[in-house]
């Protein structure tokens, strides 16, 4: 499929001359229908970079990656691998030119196992290869980049961070030159995340190169040796960041690149404290609930949401925080306790019962318990039974869903757009803005900004913050992302192995808050 | 180099474009097929047009309006009913119930009875009428009149209630039977995990001995035909559906009333209706739903009762309409039902599952199914024994052929395909 030719772009002036391109893709224009995703986009990934491609929800990162992974191929423009024109028309070819991609849902088959997944994409693997020969392989790659999945396990086991283990060390054994990973870190516990970042850069010291796509910036700097931003399918600049020792000053210059103007718009800063009432929204006593495996995974929580605070839940994930969350909206069996909503008693009532009382949920899956991607924007909004019951005037449907659009400054060609042709991030302002709506009483909102850009992502902790303030309800914020809990939380809350450790009022230190997270 | 590119399309062609196309691709391979066995073009075309415009398109056509919309709502929700045939047929036996056991009441009367409660209603010459009623039921007020068994044996069915109160009972209760025959496999599938593309078809058979079952015992007729062929007596005079008077037709008023009627609901409650849109979102996320506050057991039970209901009511109104009577089957590929709770599978397929598509789809297949049964009739009967052909081989030939190259072009018309040098 590759013709031969030489590239007519060597590297530009003024870069070093070592510096061998690997990936040159050049004037790559894609449109959509009612957009334009890229608008000669330029990307030069050097051997042995780690090259972050920054920008807000929707600026054309995934659709720039997915060509080169051939999975769309693109209106205008020319690809080159080692300086040779190459024409990628599907994921096999990208594969067999060394390109890898590891997206935010994991490909693995389910009923398979990890090393059966592994014999399907290998092609050093015959048809005859026997398993063994594939265990032996991802045990090896699998110790140098410190991931321990075992090959012989059935993949639906695994939980996703498991998978998405997998996944990543799949594109290596595949022999990957070039890695590609597109927000494939975004749903990771912090832990794994940083494990992975230092893996990232001893591939990248190995000669391989790395395509890093995040909008969590602070973390792209720090892994980053270059960081290209693209915004509204085109490119704003590259900054080299080998040479820079002011982190934050870039960080800063990044942000204006990303997002203009708007950029003022991150905050980082601790928001006005919430005003807490006698009525608790939320009364959770002593509930016990069953992990996917059997096990008992939350082991006698209680804890107390009263309206109009916050009460931030931090963890490392995999504490138990999915099942509590679950338990509480009436997605998975209590076991033992209670759960009680604006003092109703509803344990075990199933998710409509809790819905009724006015409770939204942010999931911690947003394309599988939020949204429902086949489907319009505006049917994702009606399917919601606390905004529409019986006959649907679409009209009035259409106008929310315009308000919101602008509210949330969602990318969607129009209300009636089925939500699968948004990029991650605005499927999950779509998810956030409609949650937000249907919140008369309690939000329960897990991870709820993690896909999002940071000015939507500031946008998104004030609105809950206002909305506790200003109209009284309770939020159980469960979240990852440390910062997050500090800005937004009332109260703080640890769990750990499934208990609440402690609850904290929202002045304690930081220190103290971690230690407990990781302890034993 | 040059190398061919085959991608995905983005945007694939209209769906209509590729219906039109897979029709006309269709028609014509059909069209050699029978060439090659002597049918020459002239005629399979004339077939066709014949097929599209005479007046026998009009019941095939209102049935599959009728079951194409009652599977649209289960096949959008994702409920693989394939148990339309078994839910009308329950709307048949219900629809007779009230019929035979609730709005006629049943007198069997021989020799001087006979006699005298024929003149005591005013008929002049008894004799002869009982002769008539032996090959043709006759009407004398509300009193319809079969032959019985015996010289002067007669049969009297007599309205209990106004005809139209009676009509609409059987409507009420054959949708209300249809539902909960539905019910059973949706109940299943939602709490037990029972697949219900095997459930809906196995209780089609059920439904099916039920009926014979009905036909000949409660529901037995009285007069000698019935007798003989395990039938009921024929739906009494005032109770059958007046007819339209379409050339060609028999299709009858109510009928095309209550497919008009059953279309709108249906496209109403999908497309304007808070029910309707979870019905498309259970179809494509269920656990978003559930997620959402919405109970998706209950809803597939629903979606299931919704569309037993809709094919239930088809069954009544083809024994009001069509059948007039019920009668034991004795050959599972003729069915009472014409097998329209299978034709409507087709239907809504190649409607693709959007409620305004399922008219002209049934448009289209029905006249396909009159095409079919034309060239039929003007094959020789010496070709058909040679090439194989029984019942109805070239009806199904032809829809075959159409289906193949439609999804065939579905696959394509996804894909385009570009020189790259």
């Amino acid at each position: 499929m590759a013709s031969a030719e030489t590239s007519p772009a060597a590297p530009a002036a003024g870069e070093p001359l070592k510096e061998i391109p690997l990936v040159h893709a050049e004037g790559i224009t894609k449109r959509f229908p009612g957009v334009v995703a890229l608008k000669d986009v330029k990307l030069t990934v050097y051997k042995g970079e780690v090259h972050a491609i920054l920008g807000e929800n929707g600026a054309g990162k995934s659709t720039l990656v997915k060509i080169l992974y051939g999975i769309y191929s693109p209106d205008e423009g020319e690809i080159f691998v080692e300086g040779k024109k190459t024409v990628i028309t599907s994921p096999a070819d990208a594969i067999r030119n060394g390109i890898v991609l590891v997206s935010q849902s994991p490909q693995l088959i389910d009923r398979l196992t990890v090393g059966e997944n592994m014999l399907l994409s290998l092609a050093k693997f015959g048809l005859l290869s026997r398993k063994g020969a594939v265990r032996k392989v991802i045990e090896e790659h699998g110790e140098k980049v410190g991931i321990k999945v075992d090959p012989d396990i059935e993949v639906w086991k695994l939980t996703y961070t498991q998978k998405q283990l997998a996944e990543i060390l799949r594109a290596l054994v595949l022999g990957a030159k070039l890695l590609m990973l597109d927000e494939a870190t975004t749903f990771l516990p912090l832990l794994e995340r940083k494990r992975l970042y230092k893996y990232m850069r001893y591939f990248a010291e190995q000669g391989g190169s790395v395509i890093l796509i995040t909008h969590k910036i602070p973390e792209a700097v720090d892994v980053a040796d270059r960081v290209t931003v693209l915004r509204r399918g085109e490119v704003v600049g590259t900054v080299n960041l080998r040479e820079i020792e002011d982190k934050k000053e870039v960080m800063t210059q990044i942000r204006k690149m990303m997002f203009g103007e708007r950029a003022e718009a991150i905050t980082y800063q601790k928001l006005p404290p919430g005003k807490p009432r006698e009525e608790a929204a939320l009364k959770v006593e002593r509930l016990q609930v069953i992990g996917d495996y059997g096990a008992l995974t939350v082991r006698g929580v209680s804890l107390e949401v009263k309206k109009g605070e916050v009460l931030g839940i931090a963890g490392i994930a995999g504490n138990g925080q999915k099942e509590l969350v679950q338990a509480i909206m009436g997605l998975r069996k209590v076991k033992r306790g209670k759960v009680l909503i604006n003092g109703v008693d509803v344990t075990n009532k199933g998710t409509s019962k809790v819905r009724a009382l006015g409770v939204g949920f942010i999931p911690d899956i947003p394309t599988r318990f939020g949204v429902s991607i086949e489907n319009t924007m505006v049917e994702n909004l009606a399917m919601h039974p606390l905004i529409a019951k019986g006959i649907i005037r679409w009209g009035k449907m259409k106008e929310l869903a315009k308000k919101l659009i602008d509210q949330y400054r969602i990318l969607i060609p129009s209300p009636t757009t089925p939500v699968k042709y948004l990029s991650g991030g605005n499927l999950m302002k779509v998810l956030v803005a409609r949650e937000m709506l249907v919140s008369k009483s309690l939000l329960v909102a897990y991870n709820p900004t993690r896909a999002l850009d940071e000015v939507t992502a500031s946008m998104v902790r004030r609105l809950m913050k206002q909305k506790a303030i200003e109209e009284g309800i309770g939020v159980l914020l469960v979240s990852e992302d440390l910062d997050e809990i500090f800005m937004v939380s009332d109260r703080i809350a640890v769990i750990n192995s499934g208990r609440i450790l402690k609850v904290f009022p929202s002045d304690v230190d930081r220190e103290t808050v971690e230690s407990l997270m990781v302890s034993g | 180099m040059v190398s061919i590119v085959v991608t995905r399309r983005v945007k694939p062609y209209p769906p209509v474009l590729v219906s039109i196309l897979a029709i006309v691709i269709g028609v014509l391979l059909t069209g050699l097929v029978l060439l090659g066995f002597g049918v020459p073009m002239d005629t399979y075309f004339a077939a066709i047009f014949g097929g599209f415009t005479s007046g026998q398109i009009m019941r095939p056509l209102v049935y599959l309006i009728l079951i194409g919309s009652a599977l649209t709502i289960a096949f959008k929700g994702a409920m693989w009913n394939i148990g339309a045939e078994g839910q009308m047929i329950i709307g048949m036996i219900l629809a007779g119930v009230v019929a035979y056991l609730i709005a006629t009441s049943v007198m069997v009367l021989s020799g001087n009875d006979a006699i005298q409660f024929l003149k005591s209603i005013g008929v002049q010459n008894p004799q002869q009428l009982i002769m008539l009623a032996k090959s043709e039921p006759q009407l004398i007020g509300t009193y319809y009149i079969y032959g019985g068994k015996g010289v002067n044996a007669i049969v009297v069915r007599n309205l209990t209630m106004s005809p139209i109160a009676a009509q609409l009972l059987a409507l009420f209760l054959a949708a209300i039977f249809g539902g909960l025959w539905a019910a059973i496999p949706g109940s299943l599938k939602s709490y037990l995990g029972v697949d219900e593309v095997a459930s809906t078809l196995i209780m089609n058979y059920i439904a099916y001995y039920f009926f014979n079952y009905s036909a000949s015992t409660y529901l037995l007729g009285y007069s000698i035909q019935a007798r003989d062929f395990y039938r009921t007596d024929q739906l009494h005079a005032l109770l059958q559906y007046p007819q339209a008077g379409i050339p060609d037709s028999t299709i009858t008023w109510p009928e095309i009333w209550i497919a008009i009627i059953a279309f709108v609901a249906v496209a109403f409650m999908l497309n304007y209706t808070s029910l309707g849109v979870r019905v498309k979102v259970l179809g494509s996320n269920p656990d978003a739903l559930r997620a959402a506050g919405v109970n998706v057991k209950r809803l597939a039970v629903i979606i299931m009762v919704m569309s037993g209901i809709v094919a239930g009511i088809a069954g009544a109104a083809l024994l009001f309409g069509n059948l007039l009577k019920l009668e034991a089957i004795k050959n599972v590929m003729a069915p009472p039902t014409q097998s329209f709770g299978y034709t409507g599978i087709l239907v809504s397929w190649i409607a693709m599952l959007e409620i305004y598509a399922v008219p002209p789809a049934a448009f289209i297949v029905a006249g396909l199914q009159r095409t079919g049964r034309n060239i039929e009739a003007i094959l020789p009967s010496a070709t058909k024994q040679a090439i194989g052909f029984s019942g109805p081989g070239v009806m199904m030939l032809l829809i075959g052929t159409v289906l193949l190259t439609y999804i065939i072009l579905r696959v394509i018309s996804e894909y385009s395909i570009r020189i790259k040098r």
